[in-house]
């Protein structure tokens, strides 16, 4: 087990040059001066000409991208146009309350998400799987930020149970994560289900049964961990997404986290955090894989051994 | 020696969109203790619908059993209620499988699907258990047992796998073991090896075999009787010394001479022609009649009953002496 991380973990540093390389180039392959860019607007002449050698775009570029890499592993990764404030501060201050929010939209879709496939898989084609296959749809077709306008006009307009934005304690986390994870909850529960349905034909379940096992064991001990190996590659691609694809969400509900920090950036054309967002979103879809993995090779053996 | 197991007019089918498709259509046997039964039959003649029956492995299927009983020590099965038959399943009786690749899960190490049974039915703490699995595997031949508890499915061949089934199968000691193709799937040396370890597990435990094949092989290797099946219904049942002597039913015949023998001449092998007919278009006579070699034409009018001549009988209008007496005056 020790060695396949190892071995996983190795494997992603040529996956991490290339990427970083990629959001290097970003600022050179938009159109226009970098150093223009990158000292805004307004800038003179004589002020682009300073940002130009400040920021070493004078020298050729893969001198430029040795020392970008050497700030990214020494914590540096430039200064805001807008602010004049470290990256890697902006970033700082809002990563915690958009993990804060994916970590709870995954847990609550995938404990509610699993609940409603397993019930679903079991009672099939009776009533609670139509009502479990009728919230999975609703969650799948309804737009994450149509979910997020009517939850605040419902719980904060008019029943002022929940704040309408913001990121002031927990009960501020509450209806974004709703709106957030309701797809995925949707899509792990279609998953579950037909995944735990499939399991329950094959030949191993009849064993158990000729074992003198009962349902309860047939299905938790035997079917659930067989049929979670889809729902985890699911779930993981999902939570990938969710990092970066929390931005309509956030905006919806005003919440101070990278989503929002990265539409402002855009479009103030704060091209230093712009690229240092990229650069987190690709590290963390490329960490989340690798989550993914692992757990994928402890529900598998057969990967686990190869 | 008392009847173990005993079918009686056993009527299995599914549940389709035109109603009910019979499949099994009321058949009887029995089964002793210390006995190894055969059960013969081409694809499709009931045979895997009979094992399931007697076991009521009908879950998430459309199969049903529509009409007989099933009786178990005496006990009818079909009674019961499906708690009390979850007990009696690996503990009482017992089945193996045809397809070692798949029947054990394939993310569940070997040992924790060796003691889950033994602790279900035996009541052995998970210690206890995983000795006494440890002494079954070891039971059934498997080297290093200690080492393949720890193992999953897919690092184990397919002998291995069966072998790993059997000892899963018999650790409760069951009365009864019905085996379904239990040596279909493996290479000729290894089901020999197979066959030899439940001829010895069968004469060290006293329990029935019901044994199911497609191969009469395998039958004239450890059955002590034989019973043939064709198209839901039983054919021919003897003794196994009896029916490879003196075959009754044109079927049997047909199945035997359709087997390779060794020392033959013959380039290319005998086969009976045709197919076993589909159940949902079924012949008016005798089932066999249109793939039959001797047929004559109160076969395709009529279906014989099963006639018995001691312990040996069969379903052919050839064993009826008037019907012969009829043929042959028409002949002559």
């Amino acid at each position: 087990m020790w060695q396949y991380l190892v071995k996983r973990l190795v494997s992603l540093i040529p996956l991490l040059l290339v990427v970083s390389f990629i959001v290097f180039m970003f600022i050179h392959i938009i159109p226009g001066d970098p150093a223009r860019l990158l000292a805004g607007k307004e800038a003179t002449a004589e002020e682009v000409e300073m940002a130009r050698v400040s920021l070493g775009l004078d020298k050729p570029l893969y001198e430029q991208y040795f020392i970008y890499l050497k700030d990214l592993l020494t914590g540096n990764m430039g200064y805001s146009v807008k602010s004049g404030a470290p990256v890697s501060q902006l970033i700082g201050d809002r990563i915690m309350p958009t993990l804060g929010l994916t970590f709870l939209s995954i847990i609550w879709a995938l404990v509610v998400g699993i609940l409603i496939g397993v019930v679903s898989a079991v009672f099939r084609n009776k009533w609670p799987d139509h009502l479990g296959m009728f919230t999975a749809v609703s969650g799948i077709s309804l737009p994450n930020f149509w979910v997020g306008l009517v939850l605040i006009q419902l719980f904060s307009v008019q029943l002022g149970m929940f704040p309408t934005g913001g990121a002031e304690g927990w009960s501020s986390y509450i209806m974004p994560s709703f709106a957030l994870g309701a797809g995925i909850m949707a899509m792990i529960a279609r998953f579950t289900r037909s995944s735990l349905v499939e399991s329950m034909k094959q030949d191993y379940i009849r064993m158990g049964r000729a074992k003198g096992l009962g349902s309860r064991q047939i299905i938790f001990g035997h079917a659930l961990k067989n049929s979670l190996i889809p729902v985890v590659t699911v779930a993981g691609l999902q939570f990938g997404f969710l990092l970066g694809g929390s931005v309509v969400v956030e905006t919806v509900f005003s919440f101070p986290g990278l989503g929002t920090l990265l539409i402002d950036s855009i479009q103030f054309r704060d091209y230093p955090v712009v690229q240092a967002e990229i650069l987190l979103f690709a590290c963390q879809f490329i960490v989340v894989n690798m989550i993914i993995d692992v757990v994928y090779s402890y529900l598998n053996p057969k990967i686990r051994y190869e | 020696m008392s009847d173990l197991l005993q079918v009686k007019n056993l009527k299995t089918g599914f549940q389709t969109e035109n109603g009910f498709l019979p499949v099994v259509h009321g058949i009887s046997f029995h089964v002793n203790q210390g006995e190894i039964v055969g059960l013969v039959g081409e694809s499709g003649s009931g045979k895997s619908v009979t094992s399931l029956s007697i076991m009521r492995l009908f879950h998430d299927t459309r199969g049903k059993i529509a009409d007989g009983e099933i009786l178990y020590k005496g006990e009818n099965l079909l009674t019961f209620p499906e708690k009390k038959m979850t007990k009696y399943r690996g503990k009482e009786l017992s089945m193996i499988f045809q397809e070692p690749m798949t029947a054990l899960n394939p993310v569940l190490t070997i040992g924790k699907q060796m003691r889950e049974t033994i602790m279900l039915h035996l009541g052995m703490s998970k210690k206890e258990a995983h000795q006494y699995a440890i002494e079954k595997l070891k039971l059934v031949g498997i080297p290093r047992a200690e080492q393949v508890m720890e193992d999953y499915p897919h690092q184990l061949s397919g002998g291995m796998r069966q072998r790993v089934i059997i000892a899963m199968q018999i650790s409760c000691n069951p009365s009864l073991l019905i085996a379904d193709e239990p040596t279909t799937a493996l290479d000729v040396t290894i089901q020999a090896q197979i066959l030899k370890l439940m001829e010895e597990i069968q004469e060290k435990t006293n329990m029935g075999i019901l044994l199911i094949t497609h191969d009469l092989g395998v039958v004239a290797e450890i059955c002590d009787r034989v019973i043939v099946m064709y198209a839901g219904r039983i054919v021919e049942e003897a003794s196994a010394v009896d029916l490879f002597e003196n075959p009754k039913h044109p079927y049997t015949k047909g199945l035997m001479e359709s087997a390779p023998k060794i020392g033959s001449k013959k380039d290319r092998l005998n086969s009976i022609t045709g197919t076993v007919p589909n159940p949902n278009n079924m012949p008016k006579g005798c089932k066999f009649a249109p793939r039959c070699p001797v047929a004559m034409p109160i076969c395709h009018e009529k279906e014989p009953e099963l006639m018995a001549d001691g312990n040996h009988s069969a379903r052919c209008w050839l064993l009826d002496e008037e019907v012969k007496k009829k043929e042959e005056m028409l002949n002559a």
